[in-house]
């Protein structure tokens, strides 16, 4: 454990590029789903709704 | 796509902030972290390319996205000797600046704009002007590097103008809608002043054959990562802004391409018996360069799916290769401390291992089959006899005269006696062994799978 | 079953090549791996082999799909036919000699286990072409064989000698490369195939252009006339290599190809005229130079050209099972060949001109015996190996009625045959001694003798057996006038005359400058003078001056950028005031002053 957190301070710069990623891949998934929100209206790809689901695009 | 240029970006404050001692493991670790993410480009379900508004990848993007990824732990690992003696700041300004050039290229390849294309195209030039005009080697650099920046510059100009025309005409420049949006351009005198303007830029950072001055020069005087970089991504730049601009000028490519196909055809085999009579080896690399993306233009400007599939399986391979053989050279570069090859000669009784990357380099650069580069010019001579079949003696004896250079380029270097100048050498370091490796593996791998890089046309 | 079985002959020779990747230190006993996986793969496949003999099934193996190009699917393809089933033996029991014979031959190498490790590879590239059923495997095959012969050309590689030979060697093989990727890119657009199936059903009576080019291919290959001196070049390399490479295998090659598309070739009366007459000319042209020749392995290096263009010839008379009978056979003895000679160089100090040689059948009497055998097998002697398929192959020329010249041609090579194989007899192992007296000669090695031993047995009656699997369907008239019959041997031994009355006459003659038809056959027919110093010079030249200098340095240079910054500094040298005369600008200060004086005065 003590090795552990004496690694992370020595070592806690490596840490910015697997953060980079995990942002990315957040805002990345944020983009798609605001993109794939236009496919609920449109008539080929939309589907049943569940009960109490709106849909997301008006 | 975020996911892949945010962690570039903080590659920036990670090297700045990470001690000196920690700074080359550090970026090495994280650029090839990065290097990983974006195999996930490779994922394309429903054929859904990755999509936002401004960032895009599909079939075309992606091999070349991935190799950009791959190439930055390759410079960084190039570049260890040769920054050895500057202090610590320097060094990270030069890896900041690989990492600029990094995100730009990133970007240029995914973006989904042409005016964002162009933007970033140009930001491109900035840190690749830099890397040589500091770090360069002779007094020559500050004029190879003018070439290189007026070259660009005065082709990409008109380029800005067309696309501005564009899209007061048309609304929009985004790439995926283009080919709807466009209307055919019929032959006419303002239709091939826009054609020119759309593609010279392209041509010039191929380069095509007449345009190519600057190349040889920055080649030459550019520190090993510029060269690498220019080889391997750089000149790509051009052949990929041609595969994405010449579907909105159909039909009038038909027409407008016969003298750049000849010229690439005439020019191919003029480069090749230059190198015949290089004594200078970095140029020898940097004109064999242009004689293979002459192929690729030649394969552009043809356009069917047999060339398009084999452009870009030639850039691909043609950016590891010369990338490989730019490295050997700076290998080479800093045992004997010349580029002259009349004084590298017998290598091969000094360093065995060294031979071996130098044999596989020039193997791969001769398109031995069943290399991706055997595949790529097959398909392009394919391509380009069935257009015409007079072009098989231009693609044809350029294969003869590339062959003969390679192998002439690695029998000067490795076979003979050795030279006086060249006792007292350092061994090879693990460093440079790994770097031969990392260039070997994607060949080799992409050789056992080529449809990686051929899905292009389905 | 049967498909396996191939499988286990390809494997166990990759297993070498791949336990120097594992475990790269020098390996004393790295030898005997190699040979025992050659010996291992030869038993195998000669099993499979007599399988194929009696059950006469061929068959085809498709595993491992490579990649798809729009509509043609590439995948690892192999292709188990007669030619592909009789050679892969062949060629396994001669590399199997050879490796042995390297063993000695090269022990005091310290490479010697790189050695071995490239003729493995060559062997495997040469499996993989005579099995492949594409053309993309064939492909492979062609260029790796190319390039393994590259490298084993140059393997003395302080030798500038040996480093241009391979050079060239790899120059006239790019040329008929050239060719090969011509017929590819034209069944690839014609036939939409690489398959050989695929491609003989679609082109029943095809184009000549494809033939022509793998013509072209063929003749870069197996150095056919015009593109012959890599060949001779080619004796630079370590003896093993000349005999494996640039004898009995690699250089077959080409003419296998022509084998594989005759199919193509049979109804197209052009491409047989030419491959005739390519056959023909070759076959005289390289049997002249060796005539003269002093150097031991040349005179084999031009014997092995010229049985090439006879090989050719019997293509040309649409007898392809015949050529490749004589490829088969021609393997044995030449590789002997090639090995006595090694022996001899290798006791002699290498010592390979053979005006220094004479009397060697009391020092080597083994070496001179398969010599003589080798000699004679060559000759065409009867019931030698040559015999079975070299007089077959003149009497079907004989009894066809074909190109006249083109026949007599043949016949006069196959007679000077005879001549030159007799010649190295006289002055190599007859007279008396003329080497130097400080050498140590000795032949009594094991892994000299039993490969010699074992190719000589090869030689004697390898013919006979595989003369007898050839399948009915090809062979030849058999009816035939006495005077046709016995016309190869007539001429052979006219030949074997008119060399010893020759060799006599020139002991008892007084010295004389030599004629000028001499120096034709000992200058190669002046082609090599002629070619080697014209076109590479014209071409350097022309790259350096024209492209270099001309185009690159001075026109493109000066007319863009060059030009560009000219009209600049003129442009604004003229536009702007300052003119940089900081003399005149500095005297001007002298101006007011000067004012002030005269004003005040």
């Amino acid at each position: 454990m003590v090795n552990f957190l004496q690694l992370l301070r020595d070592q806690w710069v490596v840490l910015f590029v697997p953060m980079g990623f995990v942002l990315g891949c957040y805002l990345d998934r944020k983009n798609d789903e605001k993109l794939t929100a236009f496919r609920n209206k449109s008539m080929l790809y939309k589907r049943e709704l569940r009960p109490n689901e709106e849909y997301t695009w008006k | 796509m975020l996911k892949i240029i945010l962690p570039t970006i903080m590659m920036l404050p990670t090297m700045w902030l990470s001690k000196t001692h920690m700074m080359w493991i550090n970026t090495m670790t994280c650029s090839l972290l990065i290097s990983i993410f974006t195999l996930m480009m490779l994922y394309l379900p429903n054929n859904s390319c990755n999509l936002s508004l401004n960032f895009f990848s599909d079939p075309l993007t992606s091999p070349l996205l991935m190799l950009t990824a791959w190439l930055l732990p390759l410079m960084i690992l190039a570049t260890q000797q040769h920054l050895h003696n500057n202090s610590a700041p320097r060094k990270k300004l030069y890896i900041s600046m690989l990492v600029f050039l990094q995100i730009s290229l990133i970007m240029t390849f995914s973006a989904t704009e042409l005016i964002l294309f162009y933007i970033l195209f140009e930001t491109t030039l900035i840190p690749t002007l830099i890397i040589i005009t500091r770090w360069g080697y002779q007094p020559e650099r500050l004029n190879a590097g003018s070439y290189f920046l007026f070259y660009t510059l005065a082709g990409s100009l008109p380029l800005l103008i067309t696309l501005l025309h564009y899209f007061s005409s048309l609304g929009s420049l985004n790439i995926l809608t283009m080919t709807i949006n466009t209307k055919e351009m019929m032959l006419s005198w303002t239709n091939n002043i826009m054609w020119l303007g759309c593609m010279m830029a392209f041509m010039v950072k191929m380069p095509l054959y007449g345009l190519h001055l600057w190349l040889p020069k920055a080649h030459v005087e550019a520190p090993i990562a510029g060269s690498m970089v220019l080889a391997a991504i750089l000149l790509k730049l051009g052949s990929y802004g041609m595969m994405r601009v010449t579907p909105m000028l159909n039909p009038l490519t038909e027409k407008m391409s016969y003298p750049f196909i000849v010229l690439s055809l005439w020019g191919m085999v003029m480069t090749s018996s230059i190198c015949l009579r290089q004594a200078d080896l970095k140029s020898l690399i940097a004109y064999s360069s242009v004689s293979h993306m002459a192929l690729v233009i030649l394969a552009i400007l043809i356009q069917t799916p047999w060339s398009l599939t084999g452009a870009m399986i030639l850039m691909i391979a043609h950016g590891l290769t010369s990338s490989l053989l730019f490295c050997l050279a700076n290998s080479n570069y800093e045992r004997v401390h010349s580029r002259t090859m009349m004084f590298t000669r017998g290598l091969q009784a000094l360093f065995p291992l060294l031979a071996l990357w130098w044999l596989l380099a020039n193997l791969t650069n001769l398109a031995l089959p069943p290399t991706i580069n055997l595949m790529g010019e097959l398909l392009t001579i394919l391509a380009s006899f069935s257009w015409s079949n007079f072009t098989i003696m231009f693609t044809g004896f350029n294969m003869l005269i590339t062959a003969l250079y390679s192998l002439h380029m690695f029998t000067s270097t490795q076979r003979g006696p050795l030279t006086y100048s060249t006792s007292n050498v350092k061994p090879l370091f693990t460093r440079e062994n790994t770097l031969m490796l990392m260039h070997m593996a994607p060949i080799l791998l992409l050789t056992l799978n080529p449809k990686t890089i051929m899905c292009l046309t389905p | 079953m049967h498909s396996s079985m191939i499988l286990m002959t390809m494997i166990p020779l990759l297993t070498p090549i791949i336990i120097t990747l594992i475990k790269p230190n020098n390996n004393l006993l790295y030898p005997h791996y190699v040979k025992l996986a050659i010996i291992y793969a030869f038993t195998v496949s000669m099993l499979s082999m007599t399988m194929f003999i009696f059950t006469g099934q061929e068959s085809m193996i498709s595993n491992w799909h490579w990649m798809t190009i729009q509509t043609i699917e590439l995948s690892l393809n192999f292709k188990m036919d007669f030619f592909s089933m009789m050679f892969t033996p062949v060629a396994l029991f001669v590399t199997w000699s050879i490796v042995e014979f390297s063993m000695w031959y090269m022990s005091s190498d310290p490479n010697i286990n790189q050695f071995l490790k490239y003729l493995l590879i060559f062997l495997v590239t040469m499996l993989i072409l005579i099995t492949a059923n594409n053309l993309f495997q064939l492909f492979i095959g062609w260029e790796g064989m190319g390039i393994m012969s590259f490298l084993l050309i140059s393997w003395w590689h302080g030798r500038t000698d040996a480093n241009t030979a391979a050079l060239q060697a790899i120059l006239y093989n790019r040329i008929g490369d050239i060719g090969f990727i011509l017929a590819m890119t034209w069944f690839f657009l014609y036939s939409n195939s690489w398959d050989f199936q695929q491609m003989f059903i679609l082109d029943r009576t095809p184009n000549s252009f494809p033939l022509m080019s793998l013509l072209l291919a063929a003749t870069g290959k197996s150095a056919q006339f015009g593109l012959h001196p890599w060949l001779p070049s080619a004796m630079e390399g370590p003896t093993p290599v000349s005999a494996l490479l640039h004898s009995s295998t690699m250089v077959v090659a080409g003419v296998f190809l022509i084998i594989r598309f005759h199919p193509m070739m049979e109804n197209n009366s052009l491409i047989q005229t030419l491959t005739l007459s390519m056959g023909a000319i070759t076959t005289l042209f390289t049997a002249i130079c060796a005539l003269t020749q002093n150097d031991l392995k040349k005179i084999v290096a031009f014997s092995t050209s010229s049985q090439l263009g006879l090989m050719m010839v019997t293509i040309g008379i649409n007898q392809p099972h015949l050529a490749f009978l004589h490829i088969c056979t021609h393997a044995f003895f030449k590789a002997m060949l090639f090995l006595s000679a090694g022996s001899i160089i290798h006791s002699l100090n290498n010592e390979q001109d053979i005006r220094k040689m004479g009397g060697l059948f009391k020092t080597l009497p083994f070496t001179s015996s398969s010599l003589i055998i080798g000699s004679f097998a060559l000759m065409g002697m009867p019931f030698l190996t040559g015999f079975y398929s070299k007089d077959l192959i003149i009497e079907t020329a004989n009894t066809s009625y074909t190109n006249a010249w083109a026949l007599t041609t043949t016949l006069v090579a196959t007679s000077l045959t005879a001549m030159y194989s007799i010649r190295i007899i006289f002055f190599a192992l007859a007279g008396y001694p003329r080497f130097t007296t400080l050498i140590l000669i000795n032949e009594n090695n094991p892994k000299l003798m039993n490969p010699i031993n074992r190719l000589a047995l090869g030689s004697i009656f390898a013919g006979f057996l595989i003369s007898n699997c050839v399948p009915p369907t090809s062979h030849p008239q058999v009816t035939m006038p006495w005077h046709l019959k016995l016309t190869a041997l007539g001429v052979t031994i006219l030949g074997l005359l008119v060399a010893t009355e020759l060799s006599l006459m020139t002991n008892s003659m007084k010295l004389s400058t030599p004629l000028k038809t001499f120096y034709f056959s000992n200058m190669l027919g002046f082609y090599s003078a002629t070619t080697h110093r014209l076109n590479p010079h014209s071409s350097l030249t022309m790259s350096q001056n024209l492209t270099s200098a001309l185009l690159d340095l001075f026109w493109l240079e000066k007319s863009m950028p060059k030009m560009t910054t000219q009209t600049q500094i003129s442009a604004s040298t003229t536009s702007s005031t300052q003119k940089g005369l900081i003399k005149l600008y500095f005297l001007s200060f002298f101006i007011p002053p000067m004012l002030a004086l005269l004003l005040t005065i």
